[in-house]
């Protein structure tokens, strides 16, 4: 009779049995030590709650503390009385949860009930189940009360015909592990349990650990099994290096000796040549001279057949495979000519490579080589250019000069030619070329054009020139004919005294100031050349220092006081470009606005 | 008032998901059984009287202001409930429309 239906009521200890176990189960994974009895409850039936997907039930539960027996009793007994038609006795039909519910119970209860019939006692032999993990005792106990439930004819009298048999796992786990706490329990479902033991239970990996086992065991026989091959084949291989010594020794030997003497025969047996094939080989070479005849002597047929035999006696086991490694010999010789040709063509090929990359490294230094005297080839053909050019252009310009100044003709000769050699020579690169502008051109263009080409030498020539006594006004004269003036208008100008020295100081001035915004210095030798000029001898501390006029432009220009001395001092001074180049800016304009000139 | 279907759904989704969460901080001892049995009570108390995403999602963020491990169900059921308006409002929009063309 199914426990729970109308024959077989639940009773009262029973009830509470199921109950305890149930809680046990419930409440089993919830690991709280602290947690009471009641409290662990409330939570177990939180958690059953939610595996039911009953979110909302489940935290009313929780919220309102309701004491888990009563819930569980009260939902166990509906359960089980509901499960059968009081009537009938027929099973009711349940909702899945009921279903699950109840099968939770039925199980639970089904053990506790052996364990009430069978009043098991003592404890379970750990040793059984040793060096496994809680997880895995709690699977195998499952696994063996499924077994044992399936095997107890009562219980399965007592099963719902839809049960499946599938053990819930996490209610079986626990519960036997609450039940087995009972020593009576324990140790009568000991021997239940150890009877019904069932390798395959067995951790699940295990199985795989064995055939993982088995293939290395499996792989490491073949590994020793190629590895011995490989060991026959060394030893093959060395037989076989052994008999080519013997082949080579023998014939060696026989070929210059027919007579096997002690001696010979202790250096060949020194040699390790093993007697049975000397034998042979001697026997070999008797039979040899007495089919021939060579080696002087008179053989019959006799000799023939008694030489043959011995031949064949002499050819031991030994010496057969002897001769079978002499014939492999023989192709591996042939083997090893053909890589030695192989390696040769390689070696061949291969120093052909190298021979083609050292000619190609060859050519590529050549090539660079080339490239740099070209490179040189190419500078000196630009400097020899530049020359010529400037050379060219230089006797062009004096030629016109003298044509108009005749009586200057040495002085512009030598000057321009002195100075355009001078510049060319220090100034041939490409820079020079792309401006087009070389020896004299690039010389006139930097009086009132300074561009940073412009040297400190640069800068006092062109004051030294200026302080030329024989020709003051050829700058001038440059710039204007550059300007596209003829020379007739530039005679006329040049009658024009103050126009001429304005626009000397003009073209000074411009050329210091850019001299000096771009870091050129003025120096003893700019400020002597200066000075030396015309209108710069009249140019002298004290009117530096003392002109009203200068001091207010340079104030102007700087935004700075001058002092009395400051001006001489700032006009020596090296390094205040600002105000160096705002004072010739000064003293240019001061010079024409006095009319120094 | 007639509540959503869906989002009666989405709610006991929703209680599903604090249910877990609770039990999840119990087993890992985050929380006590006082401490859950206070939060459950909160829950109980203010979910029942949500009756729409909105109203749901503002008890979804006051539970997570005070017990940050109900974040994720708050940020989750956020981004759903955009897409539920969204779709809701579709709809709406939807009915606007026809009852346009059916009123015309």
């Amino acid at each position: 009779m199914p426990v729970g239906s109308p024959d077989r009521p639940i009773s009262p200890a029973e009830q509470a049995g199921v109950i305890r176990v149930a809680v046990g189960v419930e409440t089993g994974s919830v690991a709280d030590a602290t947690m009471t009895d009641a409290e662990r409850a409330n939570v177990g039936s939180f958690k059953m709650l939610v595996d039911q997907q009953e979110g909302g039930r489940a935290l009313e539960v929780l919220a309102t503390g309701f004491n888990h027996a009563t819930t569980w009793e009260s939902t166990a007994e509906r359960q089980i009385q509901t499960g059968f038609d009081a009537t009938t006795g027929d099973r009711k039909a349940r909702s899945p949860t009921e279903t699950d519910n109840f099968r939770r119970v039925r199980e639970t209860q089904d053990v506790y009930n052996e364990y009430l019939k069978s009043g098991y006692e003592g404890l379970i032999d750990e040793s059984a189940y040793g060096g496994k993990s809680i997880r895995q005792k709690q699977d195998m106990l499952a696994g063996q009360a499924e077994d044992f439930i399936k095997s107890n004819a009562a219980i399965a009298d007592a099963l719902p015909k839809d049960w499946t048999g599938n053990v819930d796992r996490y209610v079986m786990r626990d519960a036997v592990e609450r039940v087995l706490k009972d020593p009576v329990f324990r140790k009568q479902l000991t021997e239940r349990l150890n009877g019904l033991f069932d390798p395959a239970s067995l951790p699940k990996d295990l199985e795989a650990q064995l055939l993982t086992a088995e293939n290395k065991l499996n792989s490491t026989s073949q590994e020793v099994i190629r590895l011995e091959g490989l060991q026959s084949q060394d030893e093959a291989e060395k037989n076989r290096q052994q008999a080519r010594k013997i082949k080579f020794d023998t014939e060696s030997y026989t070929s210059s000796n027919g007579i096997v003497g002690g001696t010979k025969k202790e250096v060949l047996e020194n040699l390790g040549i093993d007697s049975e094939i000397l034998a042979y080989k001697q026997a070999q070479k008797h039979l040899v001279e007495v089919i021939t005849g060579l080696g002087g002597g008179r053989y019959t047929t006799a000799d023939r057949t008694a030489a043959e035999a011995a031949v064949r006696t002499a050819k031991t086991p030994k010496v057969e495979e002897h001769e079978i490694l002499l014939n492999e010999s023989g192709d591996i010789n042939t083997k090893f000519k053909d890589v030695e040709r192989s390696l040769a063509t390689t070696a061949t090929e291969l120093l052909a490579k190298r021979g083609q990359r050292t000619s190609v490294k060859t050519e590529a230094d050549n090539l660079a080589h080339q490239r740099r005297a070209k490179s040189q080839e190419f500078s000196d053909e630009v400097t020899g250019a530049i020359r010529k050019t400037a050379q060219e252009y230089l006797v062009a310009r004096a030629r016109k000069l003298i044509s108009e100044y005749p009586q200057y003709k040495t002085e512009i000769t030598a000057s321009l030619k002195a100075e355009a050699d001078e510049k060319i020579k220090a100034q041939a690169d490409s820079r020079w070329i792309e401006e087009r502008e070389e020896g004299w051109l690039w010389r006139k263009r930097t009086v009132y054009s300074y561009n940073e080409k412009m040297t400190q030498w640069d800068v006092d020539n062109v004051l030294n020139s200026l302080s030329t006594q024989g020709n003051p006004d050829m700058f001038v004269e440059t710039f204007l004919t550059d300007a596209g003036l003829t020379v007739e208008q530039i005679a006329q100008l040049k009658q024009d005294k103050g126009f001429m020295e304005a626009q000397r100081s003009s073209l000074v001035a411009k050329l210091l100031t850019a001299h000096v915004a771009a870091g050129g210095q003025i120096n003893e030798t700019t400020q002597s050349a200066l000075r030396m000029t015309p209108w710069g001898k009249k140019v002298s501390a004290e009117w530096i220092n003392n002109s009203s006029e200068a001091k207010q432009e340079v104030e102007r220009l700087t935004g700075k006081p001058v002092s009395e001395n400051s001006l001489e001092d700032v006009f020596k001074k090296k390094g205040s470009k600002g105000l160096v180049a705002a004072l010739l800016l000064a003293l240019g304009i001061a010079m024409v606005g006095k009319g120094i000139f | 008032m007639d509540v959503n279907p869906d989002f009666v759904v989405q709610k006991k989704e929703i209680e599903l998901s604090l249910a877990r969460t609770i039990l999840t901080q119990l087993e890992s001892k985050a929380i006590t059984y006082q401490q859950s049995q206070e939060i459950a009570k909160f829950i109980v108390l203010h979910i029942n009287n949500t009756s729409n995403t909105q109203q749901l999602l503002a008890f979804l963020q006051s539970l997570a202001l005070k017990w940050n491990f109900f974040q994720g169900i708050y940020d989750l059921y956020r981004l759903k409930a955009g897409e539920i308006v969204k779709t809701h409002k579709e709809l709406e929009e939807t009915k606007e429309k026809l009852s346009t063309i059916t009123n015309t």
